[in-house]
């Protein structure tokens, strides 16, 4: 068997293990919320009851009738409620993270490339940094209103102060000898922004955003729990109303599925452009690529001195 | 020497350092120094004694309290491509692949592609590295490298090549096989070279003259009357052993 097959297993092996152990422990605990609603619900009754009850937040439409309106609550309804509550979130949160990237990554580059810019905004970024972003929520709903828009300034608002950090960071830790070598074969200021700055900080700035990558699904969620009228946020607020538990399992598990894809395809992507970076020759994408990138020539191993 | 044939002169140059404790510390103390086109001239010395600040005064890249560069008589204040750079730590750019980064300097100085990934291709020739051009510099050894970095600076075409102990981290055979591509490349073009080393081996095989830098001043500057091209026989006659036991005497052994 190879790596990548055992591997697979010992994932599913896990992944079994947690199913069958989540079920074990909703036999142990018995225990009911306020409104009889199972504390540790099993798997038949997040399938049967919370799951088909996503249908409550279906408002009709496509032929599927609503349950609001005195139809039988369907899966149908429920997959419709919780696909329509999705992509809402997700326009929030990938509007609010691009924006977030762009703006902290800019900001960034300024400060580090201007005295004057860095005695403006450092030390007010310093100090944003230093405040909870939970705590800014009922800020961001006063000023913009608990809406959409609001939600993005906000998510845009989180990122925007790590990557800000990030790009300072990455910019900082520009070997030396590189700008050095730059400016002996006569480029200006322009040019080793471009051609040594932007290449050299890409790895450490994709590292700090990879690494804070749950950051914008735990911030468009905080931005929704608070007055936010769609979303998939709305859908645990109302929830938790009615300690409806399985309800805040099945949006939970929504988001450990979205936040795992998202991160995987950033990953992927991102990857191919730091192809050239000595720790990315193990991973099996970059081998395929540096293959590509020295065909017709003999491997850098067999070249003699 | 006549001052006015030199391609380079260094006159009464004095660098300070302050430590993190604000102590003063003198790098140079008065290094006067001319040097004339088509030397190979091997700046030899001890770690810590001032040889790499004297290059990296040279090449603009730091500022002397005291004392003045010239560069075909014009006063050197910042980087310039008239002095090409080979830098003790690897200076390849890991993001481009080979042949752009022997292409660089052309390219900052906007020379259309064409021309110069013909320059960049023809430069990778004469260092044997054609069958890697389209190579990320992570698929190459330390060996190789360095020849990219000598075909890098020597495609830029600088009147004046300067050299900071480029070859310190490679194993020897490596490093006897790039000294040898480096001197076919000088003997080509004719180029001045000042080459910092603190390996006596290694400026008694590469200089037509050699300075030995001492706590900061020259104490020893000299032609070396060796045969060129050199062989290991020719440094190993009584006057090559005289000249090495002089210059390590200087250096301060003994």
């Amino acid at each position: 068997m190879n790596f990548g097959a055992s591997r697979l297993l010992s994932g599913l092996t896990v992944l079994l293990a947690l199913v069958l152990g989540w079920e074990l422990l909703s036999h142990i605990v018995t225990a009911k919320g306020s409104y009889d609603e199972p504390l540790i619900p099993g798997w038949d009754y997040l399938i049967g009851n919370s799951l088909l009850r996503m249908s409550d937040y279906w408002g009709g439409g496509f032929g599927v009738p609503a349950p609001s309106e005195g139809g039988p609550p369907t899966y149908a309804a429920a997959l419709l409620a919780l696909g329509q509550a999705s992509l809402v979130t997700f326009e929030r949160v990938g509007l609010g993270t691009v924006f977030g990237v762009l703006g902290g990554i800019g900001l960034g580059l300024l400060v580090a490339s201007s005295d004057a810019a860095r005695r403006l905004i450092a030390p007010t970024v310093h100090i944003i940094r230093m405040t909870p972003f939970l705590a800014m929520i009922p800020l961001f709903n006063l000023w913009f209103g608990a809406n959409t828009f609001g939600i993005i300034l906000f998510v845009a608002y989180g990122i925007a102060v790590i990557m800000f950090i990030g790009t300072i960071n990455a910019v900082r830790n520009v070997p030396k000898v590189y700008l050095e070598r730059a400016a002996t074969v006569g480029a200006n200021r322009a040019t080793i922004f471009r051609h040594v700055v932007l290449p050299a900080i890409f790895p450490e700035i994709r590292a700090s955003f990879l690494l804070s990558f749950g950051l914008s699904w735990s911030l468009v969620v905080g931005g929704e729990l608070l007055g936010a009228q769609s979303g998939l946020g709305v859908i645990v607020t109302y929830a938790l109303q009615f300690a409806y538990t399985g309800r805040v399992m099945i949006i939970a598990f929504l988001f450990v599925i979205y936040a795992g894809l998202s991160f995987a395809l950033f990953d992927a992507v991102s990857r191919r452009i730091i192809i050239w970076h000595p720790q990315v020759e193990k991973k099996p994408v970059a081998a395929q690529a540096r293959r590509r990138s020295v065909r017709g020539t003999r491997p850098a191993g067999g070249i003699s001195q | 020497m006549n001052p006015r044939q030199a391609i380079l002169s260094v006159s009464d140059i004095g660098v300070r350092f302050v430590r993190a404790d604000g102590s003063p510390v003198v790098a140079l103390n008065g290094v006067s120094l001319n040097v004339l086109p088509g030397e190979f001239v091997c700046i030899l010395g001890r770690s810590g004694h001032g040889k790499t600040t004297l290059l990296n005064v040279i090449a603009g890249l730091l500022g002397a309290q005291r004392g003045e560069v010239r560069v075909m008589n014009l006063p050197v204040t910042r980087p310039g491509t008239d002095r090409g750079v080979i830098f003790q730590q690897d200076a390849v750019f890991p993001w481009m692949r080979v042949v752009d980064n022997v292409a660089f300097g052309l390219r900052v100085r906007n020379v259309p592609k064409e021309e110069r990934l013909r320059i960049a291709r023809e430069h990778l020739a004469l260092v044997s590295l054609s069958s890697v051009a389209r190579a990320w510099p992570r698929e190459l050894s330390g060996g190789m490298r360095a020849r990219v970095a000598i075909a890098a600076v020597f495609a830029n075409d600088p009147p004046i090549l300067l050299a900071d102990e480029p070859f310190g981290a490679l194993d020897y055979v490596t490093r006897r096989q790039v000294q040898a591509v480096l001197r076919d490349l000088w003997h080509r073009t004719g180029k001045t070279v000042l080459f910092v080393t603190h390996d006596v081996d290694e400026a008694m095989m590469l200089g037509t003259r050699v300075i030995v830098v001492n706590n900061g001043r020259i104490a020893e500057d000299r032609p070396i009357e060796l045969p060129m091209p050199r062989s290991d026989d020719d440094v190993a006659t009584p006057a090559g052993l005289a000249l090495k036991h002089l210059l390590l005497h200087h250096m301060g052994l003994e």
